[in-house]
């Protein structure tokens, strides 16, 4: 085995230097004859038989260099360099194919190096750390399902002292959202810091790009010092150099800079929201205004330590970890498990990954389709090739060439091909990734989903290349592979001869069968793309329910009203109020989950009724108010009334349904006055195992997706406590309306007045809301056209060829008095036959499709993408299939009047 | 008429030029051939030129290796050395030889 492998690095090594190799044996061999002619004369031999001795002792001159340079594997790469200069020969020979050939590939293998990259920089990218696979990120599982990684510092202490798999353990805060004044600006602008333990970047191996990191005594002794993000440093210092020692006041107080980290650098956040600075730990209370807030713990496996050993490690510390003091009340619930999973860019065992695993899934299917078709039309090009380069492969094989021999030279062609697309490929994936990234950032960035701090690194790495290089040779030699077969298995004898009849039965029957194969990919992909479309052309005439036009989110920092529970809610009750006294203010309210933004969901049950919490229609949206909400939105009240302040204030036990709650719970009765129990467990908002009297009926809106009416409501009175958010009604337009807010916030806090968030609901949530319709439509749309364009492509080169062998044949039917018309359907049955094999294992596809779709919006809060379309609605299957023929029809149609121009005469004489 | 001369097995040849090598130190590859075929007496049939297959399998196998230099009568000429790891090879493959050897002795001795 050892020497197996040397070996074959020898032969590697010896590559380099063939040349050399070649010679020294051409030495070597000349001087042993020399030798053996000297002792042959030595022995009395002339010197003419003493050569010719020496030759025939020696054996074959010729065929022991041969050898030779087969042992060092010469030839091998030399049958390669040969196969590669006579296929870039003939691609320069037919531009034209070459071109077409280059492009289908490229466009395939572009896109789906874009879904690659794209799940390569989500899951697979690791941090940009010393050995990040030995970077550990905690998360607490509970019995309640519930999962945090945010984590009690009692648990990170313990860890600390107890953990014996870790080498280290640092900590990291969430990040936190803190008032800076000074060096930035005097008005002060919001600032985002972690606070990070003094080993943080220690234990990350992250060396900064200016300065220097935090050491352990600045985290202990609590030192107000801060390493900067690159990003912060580029965008509020202009890259200053001179950035060190300066200093920022952060709540008030200085904090001075010490060092920059690198541009790669993004935190151990999921997702991976940059920070503006790090802070250590110790300097919570002035940051966080509190101290021994949670945060995620970040572990540095041993070396010699296995993941399995960590696993285990931390199962035995559970129980200790549980009896923690860090939950008096119980709250948290039991602990089910502790895991410590390599960090990554985004964490991969939360739900929001699932479902990006599942639409990269499908768009994986839909990019491959999209290749396999464009193979499809090249394996007929190259089918149609090699029927014309019969004679040369028959000439080659007559003088000599194994089957073997030909396959190779057919599939280096097509893999050189292959190449050149992947080549092409990436290129069109590097800039799409570029320009995706690009839009991504900065239409997410419009409102609140603070998708601008977001680091997304769409740029091709190692895997990328790696994984576009092995999807282009595969796609090449897939592509070359059957014609070269076909074409290698030929008859030496009739190919010379021009015999072409007797195989083309069996080609045509391949091409047929690659039609088909195309057209069923085809349909899949447009009734996913007509779905989608429907899905976005209802969507452009949706009503909410709500006063979209009027209504405003207002969202006040929550940093700049101060750090006192009782002074934020004061100061933001004194906003309402003056909201209130403006007239051309019609309503303002508060809720917990903001419309189209978030929401909550939870079993309830009708006090002896049927439906119990285990039953699926127990399951509903609920939202915690203020008694201004159903008028701020605009939703109005069907039956009975609002909530009352004093209702809120107290927690009462009143709640509002909506109408299809008031229906699906109480058919046929007055819910007015009814009592709907909550079950026990809730977290939040003083609902948890209560009974509740219902005091009004709301209007069945869509406040949760754009794309659904709210499947079922039920409003509890607010409790809010820390958002400080607010949903104003106008009576004018926002842009009228946005100004009075602004004035009415500045009359409290002139802070909270300039660090405020304000925007209408359309043109925030709902506006990304649309975004999140239109793009899956879009992208359906622009893959499915570029299926069709291909596959009619296809379907134009096999009929039009099919028409050229069929020329004789038409000539002679036109002779005997044909008319066009009868030639025309001729030739559009046999275009159409492949297709029709196709479409059931399309339309089989598109079952499969639908079945996914429609088992999306089974979740109440789930958005429908196809926004109420049936997706099981004949129209979209009719209108592909409908235009598909369509297509076919103009495919065949060019071939079929060409074949109509044939003279009969000529037709005929031809044989 | 003579018996005809007994063709070499690769594996056979392999080993007699590696034990040459051993037995004699460095030496071209005209010089391994002579000493094959003194050896044998003159009854192996081996085309000279054939040692060169072997040579180069057990330089890429890094038994042995070559550089050039020059013979006894001054001419330059490719030196062929046992390496460490040929040595122990060697060892290995008399100890196998033997052993085979041994096999087909018995062997032969069963079936007359």
């Amino acid at each position: 085995m050892l020497s197996q492998i040397r070996s074959l690095l020898s032969k590697v090594a010896a590559l380099a230097r063939r040349e050399q190799i070649a010679d020294d044996f051409e030495e070597e061999v000349r001087v042993h004859l020399a030798l053996l002619t000297a002792e042959y004369e030595r022995r009395g031999m002339s010197p003419d038989a003493a050569a010719r001795a020496a030759r025939l002792e020696f054996g074959g001159v010729t065929q022991i260099r041969e050898q030779n340079r087969a042992q060092w594997g010469f030839q091998w790469i030399e049958t390669l360099g040969q196969d590669l200069r006579h296929a870039a020969r003939l691609m320069r020979r037919n531009p034209g194919f070459t071109l077409i050939a280059v492009l289908t590939l490229s466009v395939g293998i572009g896109l789906n190096t874009v879904v690659f990259t794209a799940y390569e920089s989500v899951a697979l990218r690791p941090l940009a750390v010393r050995e990040p696979g030995g970077v550990l990120r905690l998360m607490n599982w509970f019995e309640s399902g519930y999962r945090d990684d945010e984590i009690a510092r009692a648990e990170y202490e313990f860890l600390k002292t107890n953990a014996r798999s870790f080498s280290e353990v640092a900590a990291s805060s969430a990040p936190l959202r803190v008032l800076a004044r000074g060096a930035v600006s005097a008005e002060g602008e919001v600032v985002v810091a972690r606070l990070v333990s003094g080993n943080y970047f220690g234990l990350l191996g992250v060396a900064p790009d200016l300065g220097r990191t935090f050491n352990p005594e600045e985290d202990a002794t609590a030192q107000p010092v801060a390493v900067i993000s690159h990003r912060f440093w580029k965008r509020r210092f202009l890259s200053d150099p001179q950035i060190l020692g300066r200093t920022l006041l952060l709540n008030g107080a200085p904090i001075t800079f010490i060092g920059v980290a690198p541009e790669s650098f993004a935190g151990t956040g999921s997702p991976p929201e940059i920070p503006d600075l790090w802070v250590p730990l110790g300097m919570e209370q002035q940051i966080a205004m509190k101290s021994g807030i949670p945060t995620q713990i970040l572990a540095r496996r041993k070396a010699a330590t296995s993941q399995r050993q960590v696993d285990s490690e931390l199962q035995t510390l559970q129980s200790r970890i549980q009896e923690l003091p860090v939950d008096p009340e119980g709250k948290r619930g039991k602990i089910r498990k502790i895991t410590a999973n390599q960090a990554t860019y985004f964490d991969s065992t939360g739900g929001g990954f699932e479902a990006f695993q599942w639409v990269i899934a499908g768009l994986m299917a839909a990019v491959t389709a999209v290749l396999l078709i464009g193979c499809v039309n090249l394996v007929n090009l190259l089918l149609a090739r090699a029927a014309a380069r019969q004679r040369e492969i028959a000439v080659r094989c007559a003088l000599g060439a194994g089957r073997g021999r030909i396959i190779r030279q057919l599939c280096t062609e097509s893999a050189l091909l292959g190449l050149l697309g992947g080549a092409g490929g990436l290129a069109i994936s590097i800039v799409l990734c570029r320009y995706l990234a690009n839009t991504l950032a900065t239409e997410l960035a419009i409102f609140g989903t603070g998708a601008d701090s977001l680091f997304v690194d769409a740029s091709p790495s190692l895997a990328v290349f790696a994984y576009t290089a092995l999807v282009s040779i595969a796609a090449g030699v897939l592509v070359g592979l059957v014609p070269a077969r076909l074409a290698a298995r030929r008859d030496a004898n009739s190919a010379i001869k021009q015999e072409t009849s007797e195989q083309l039965g069996g080609r045509s029957r391949m091409r047929s069968f690659l039609i088909a194969a195309q057209i069923a990919a085809c349909v899949t992909l447009l009734v996913g793309a007509g779905l989608l479309g429907r899905g976005f052309l209802a969507s452009a005439h949706v009503e909410t329910g709500l006063d979209v036009e009027h209504s405003i989110i207002a969202m006040l920092p929550q940093a700049a009203l101060g750090n006192n529970p009782q002074q934020r809610a004061a100061r933001v009750a004194e906003v309402m109020r003056r909201l209130e006294a403006i007239p051309q203010i019609c309503a303002a309210g508060r809720a917990f989950q903001l419309p189209m933004m978030g929401h909550s969901t939870a079993p309830f049950q009708p006090a002896g009724g049927s439906i119990r919490f285990e039953s699926p229609e127990a399951r509903s949206l609920f939202n915690n108010v203020s008694p201004g909400y159903f008028d701020a939105l605009g939703i109005p009240l069907l039956r009975g009334r609002s909530f009352t302040q004093p209702e809120v204030d107290q927690h009462a036990a009143v709640a509002v349904v909506s109408e299809a709650t008031a229906k699906r719970f109480w058919p046929g009765e007055d819910p007015l006055g009814k009592r709907l129990e909550t079950p026990r467990g809730l977290r939040f908002g003083h609902i948890d195992g209560r009974t509740f009297t219902i005091i009004g009926v709301a209007k069945s809106v869509r406040s949760t997706n754009l794309s659904k009416v709210d499947d079922g409501y039920v409003y509890f009175p607010g409790s809010y406590d820390d958002a400080p958010v607010l949903l104003v009604r106008g009576s004018g337009l926002p842009a009228t309306t946005i100004p009075l807010i602004r004035d009415a916030v500045m009359g409290v806090d002139r802070q909270s007045a300039l660090q405020m968030t304000v925007i209408g609901i359309e043109s925030g949530p709902i506006r990304l809301q649309r975004l999140m319709t239109e793009a899956p439509a879009l992208v359906a749309a622009v893959l499915g056209l570029l299926a069709l364009a291909l596959a009619a492509v296809g379907i134009y080169g096999v009929v039009s060829y099919l028409v050229a062998q069929r020329t004789r044949e038409i000539g002679v039917r036109m002779a005997l008095g044909a008319s066009k018309r009868q030639v025309l359907s001729l030739v559009f049955l046999e275009a159409l036959r492949p297709v029709m094999w196709g479409v059931p294992f399309g339309l089989a596809g598109s079952a499969a499709l639908s079945a996914v779709l429609s088992s999306m919006t089974v979740m109440v809060e789930n958005p429908d993408p196809l926004f109420g379309v049936n997706p099981w609605s004949p129209e979209t299957l009719i209108g592909v299939v409908g235009f598909l023929v369509f297509i076919v029809w103009l495919a065949s149609w060019i071939p079929a009047r060409r074949a109509m121009r044939v003279d009969p005469a000529a037709a005929l004489r031809s044989e | 008429m003579t018996d005809p001369k007994p063709e070499v097995l690769q594996g056979t040849l392999d080993l007699m030029v590696i034990k040459t090598l051993d037995a004699m130190g460095p030496q071209h590859g005209y010089g391994i051939a002579r000493r094959i075929e003194q050896i044998s007496d003159n009854t192996l049939s081996l085309n000279q030129g054939t040692i060169y297959a072997s040579l180069v399998r057990l330089q890429q196998r890094g038994w042995i290796s070559a550089s050039w230099g020059v013979s006894d009568n001054n001419r330059k000429a490719k030196f062929y050395e046992l390496t460490k790891a040929g040595r122990k090879q060697l060892a290995a493959e008399i100890k196998s030889w033997e052993r085979t050897s041994a096999i087909i002795g018995r062997m032969l001795r069963l079936t007359e």
